[in-house]
């Protein structure tokens, strides 16, 4: 078990490094990455200047102290190296969350560093995504076992035939429908952001105010990942149900709660996971998405501002950030994998 | 199962028939798209603010107004006649029988090509009321030859020149001193739409009657205008209604048909080209390749693929070609493992072994019994793969990263969004062609749905 583990975390391992080695490469040959650091160079600089001007008065040489600096600082960023050089370090840097200074970008207490920025955002996210994809997971499994226990009925084909067509929806313009109906049509849900504002006073009335935030764009996650979970779980327990150990059980009189719990589920339950875990990109990707149709200000939102506005600097560390997420949790679900299916452990 | 055998159990299930019609009627409207308009109609038409400047913008679709039964304007186009001369002029004359309960969205003068060879012609158009009253709409001096230019001299043929009324004095003056002298009224801001109004004091209401058009044209012997319209723009306009910059959203959603098809069905064949041959090569021959194939496959079937497409196609300035790369990229990997894992169970058939001790080349054993096996999974797969890229493409427009040179239903959705369609009601503008991109995906996933027994064999039985 540890060392199918092992190669699968060597494998996700692999996926962030190749991930971020792609990002340094195209920032670096479209001469992204050396603007990046001539702007950083250059804003060290002035504040730099100010300090010098005050111990040195003659202002020809405070241009030569200053340019004998700039060259030296352009050493110590590898500026006077061609990019490729530079990519094992930044990789590095970046690895150890070492993301820099954001344009654009600020945390509520004004910081401008990337990794306080993320901080804040990171949670945001999480909370929508993992409520959506649990909501999303154990209704599909629900109506999926319902479903595969009644084929070919016209209520499951129609069903089956509305969850495969879901998979079509696109999660932004299911998203502005519900903002046309909910929010501006009927009125009943709030149409941006994740607080009303000001805020409301009391923690208990501040959670339910980001619940009734939450309701619109938690359902369109919902909405857009239900009809695959339905299908697959529909299938996967249709092709256990129709394993002979499970005729077996049913003839030896087992009762069906007995049945379906252990005889079909349980054996259907490590594809479902997997199910799941291929489901992740698609939530990431549909985050994105869904936070920039509602404004709620995860790292989706950020994400789409830092495109908006050009900040090289925050698009590498999100994009590594999304690749991050998703390879930790796929690791969790690959663990889980684990302990479900007892052919894998041994 | 062969290509008849899949045919007839497409058109066996009711999703599968649903699927090829709609399928096949989209195909038939790209066709028409392709033979119909022209193929540079984004950068040409779509792109140029001034191509659309007679429509009126961000109205809704005409039949809307039948269904809702509100007030109705049409788009019209009055094209002025000869009607004499007078004493150095010309004359051109027109009527229009108003009788419609909204105002024209705009009014806008048109003059195209006129001729001279001496002294700059002048044009004078005025619109006579119902009410009695004469307004100036447009007082049109031609610019003088320059000194390099040799006569007859043209003007305006191609643009031909728009005026705009409201952006006279003498027109404001005339229609604010009218409205006050007579009904003791303003109208507020007066626009050119007001000229066809009569202030209430709920706001401007249509005046309705017989509005005549006269322009006069001075100029010498033998000067001449090709001709002079007035357009009225509508309340509502075409099938599909206009957006801000009064473009006629039905043109764009058509265009949008081919685009559509055409990523997705590229985008898929490449993937499915890719992937199947991989996979092929993996579980065949087994070894080092196998093990090279399945580790890079893994590595790039984890990467979350829409954060990478945002960041490449910002860094690398979008067109449709890079996107598409991009997509087939990071999509082969999922069927290069399915296939592999298919390949491995078919190698060991007694009738692959019989081949090969039949003494078949490798060729051979591949192209005519290994994927025979597996081309229905890889067909079902392609049919499956295809709304995935159309979602992806309209995805990545969506956030502003699109092809600017090619509208898709993406990014008329992306405009209409950003322009806050969705606040101010202008469901014409963002329902359509997130609908249209529903309906490709519906048929597409409709035919894999009737595909399924294909690549699932368990369900036939069933």
């Amino acid at each position: 078990m540890f060392r199918r583990l092992l190669s699968r975390a060597l494998t996700l391992t692999a996926v962030l490094i190749t991930v971020l080695t792609l990002l340094t490469v195209v920032l670096g040959a479209t001469g992204y990455s050396d603007r990046i650091i001539q702007s950083l160079i250059g804003e060290q600089l002035r504040s730099m200047r100010e300090s010098l001007a005050q111990r040195i008065r003659d202002p020809e040489e405070l241009e030569r102290a200053l340019s004998g600096l700039k060259s030296e600082m352009e050493r110590a960023y590898g500026l006077d190296r061609p990019w490729y050089t530079r990519i094992p370090e930044t990789v590095l840097r970046v690895l150890t969350l070492d993301l820099g200074d954001s344009r654009t970008a600020r945390s509520t207490t004004g910081s401008t560093k990337v990794i306080d920025v993320l901080s804040e955002r990171i949670p945001n996210t999480v909370v929508l995504v993992t409520t959506a994809m649990l909501i999303s997971s154990l209704l599909g499994l629900y109506i999926g076992a319902t479903l595969s226990k009644r084929v070919g009925t016209r209520l499951e084909r129609s069903v089956t035939y509305l969850s495969a067509v879901s998979n079509s929806l696109p999660s932004w313009w299911t998203g502005i429908l519900l903002l046309i109906v909910f929010a501006y049509q009927l009125r009943l849900f709030p149409g941006s952001g994740m607080f009303s504002s000001p805020p409301p006073e009391g923690a208990l009335e501040r959670a339910i105010d980001v619940l009734w935030h939450s309701v619109l764009p938690v359902t369109t996650l919902v909405l857009i990942s239900i009809g695959p979970s339905i299908y697959a779980s529909r299938t996967l327990l249709l092709n256990v149900a129709q394993e002979d150990f499970v005729s077996v059980a049913r003839s030896k009189g087992l009762p069906e709660r007995v049945v379906s719990l252990r005889y079909v589920l349980r054996p259907a339950s490590p594809p479902i996971v997997t199910g799941l875990a291929l489901s992740l990109p698609a939530s990431l990707g549909g985050a994105i998405l869904t936070e920039t149709v509602f404004n709620w200000p995860g790292m989706g939102r950020l994400y789409y501002n830092a495109v908006i506005m050009g900040d090289e600097v925050l698009i590498v560390a999100l994009t590594y950030l999304f690749t991050l997420m998703y390879v930790v949790a796929r690791f969790i679900l690959e663990v889980l994998y684990h302990l479900l299916d007892p052919r894998v452990r041994v | 199962m062969s290509a008849s055998g899949a045919w007839k159990l497409l058109t066996s299930t009711w999703s599968g028939r649903v699927g090829v019609s709609l399928l096949a009627a989209m195909v038939v409207v790209s066709a028409l798209v392709l033979i119909l308009m022209p193929p540079d109609f984004g950068t040409k038409y779509w792109n140029d603010p001034a191509y659309w400047i007679e429509l009126p913008k961000a109205v809704p679709p005409e039949w809307y107004a039948w269904f809702t039964g509100s007030p109705y304007f049409p788009q019209t186009e009055l094209e002025l006649r000869s009607a004499g001369e007078g004493a150095g002029y010309v004359t051109y004359v027109n009527s229009l029988k108003f009788d419609y309960d909204a105002l024209p969205s705009h009014v806008l003068v048109i003059v195209r090509g006129v001729r001279f060879s001496g002294d700059p012609p002048t044009i004078a158009v005025d619109l006579f009321r119902p009410d009695g009253l004469s307004v100036p709409l447009a007082r049109v001096l031609v610019p003088p030859p320059s000194l390099q230019e040799k006569g007859p001299y043209v003007r305006w043929s191609d643009p031909p020149l728009r005026v705009a009324p409201e952006s006279s004095q003498d027109f404001v003056m005339a229609l604010e001193g009218w409205f006050s002298a007579t009904y003791g009224l303003e109208v507020g801001r007066v626009s050119s739409r007001t000229a066809f109004a009569i202030p209430t004091s709920t706001g401007p209401v249509p005046l309705k009657g017989e509005y005549v058009v006269v322009a006069r044209f001075f100029g010498s012997p033998g000067d001449g205008v090709d001709s002079v319209s007035v357009v009225l723009g509508g309340s509502h306009y075409g099938l599909a209604g206009t957006d801000v910059v009064g473009r006629d959203l039905f043109l764009g959603l058509l265009y949008g048909f081919p685009v559509a098809l055409g990523i997705g069905a590229f985008a898929s064949v490449l993937v499915t080209a890719i992937g199947t041959l991989l996979g092929l090569l993996s579980g065949y021959y087994r070894g080092l390749l196998e093990e090279a194939i399945q580790r890079v496959a893994d590595v790039v079937a984890n990467v979350p693929l829409l954060p990478l497409l945002v960041f490449l196609s910002f860094l690398l300035r979008p067109s449709i070609l890079t996107i598409m790369a991009i997509l087939v990229v990071f999509s082969w990997p999922g069927l290069t493992i399915i296939v592999r894992s298919m390949v491995l169970q078919v190698i060991e058939m007694p009738f692959v072994e019989a081949a090969k001790a039949e003494g078949a080349g490798d060729l051979r054993v591949i192209l005519l019994h290994v994927l025979p096996q597996i081309a229905p999974y890889v067909a079902a797969q392609m049919v499956f793969f295809v709304p995935s890229a159309i979602l992806a493409e309209a995805g990545l427009s969506f956030l502003g990263l699109g092809d600017p040179t090619i509208p898709t239903w993406g990014q008329i959705l992306e405009l209409g969004f950003r322009t806050g369609a969705v606040f101010t009601g202008y469901w014409w503008w963002v329902i359509p062609p997130g609908l249209l991109l529903v309906l490709t995906g519906v048929a597409f996933a409709s035919i894999a749905l009737g595909l399924e027994p294909l690549v699932n064999p368990r369900l036939r039985k069933a």
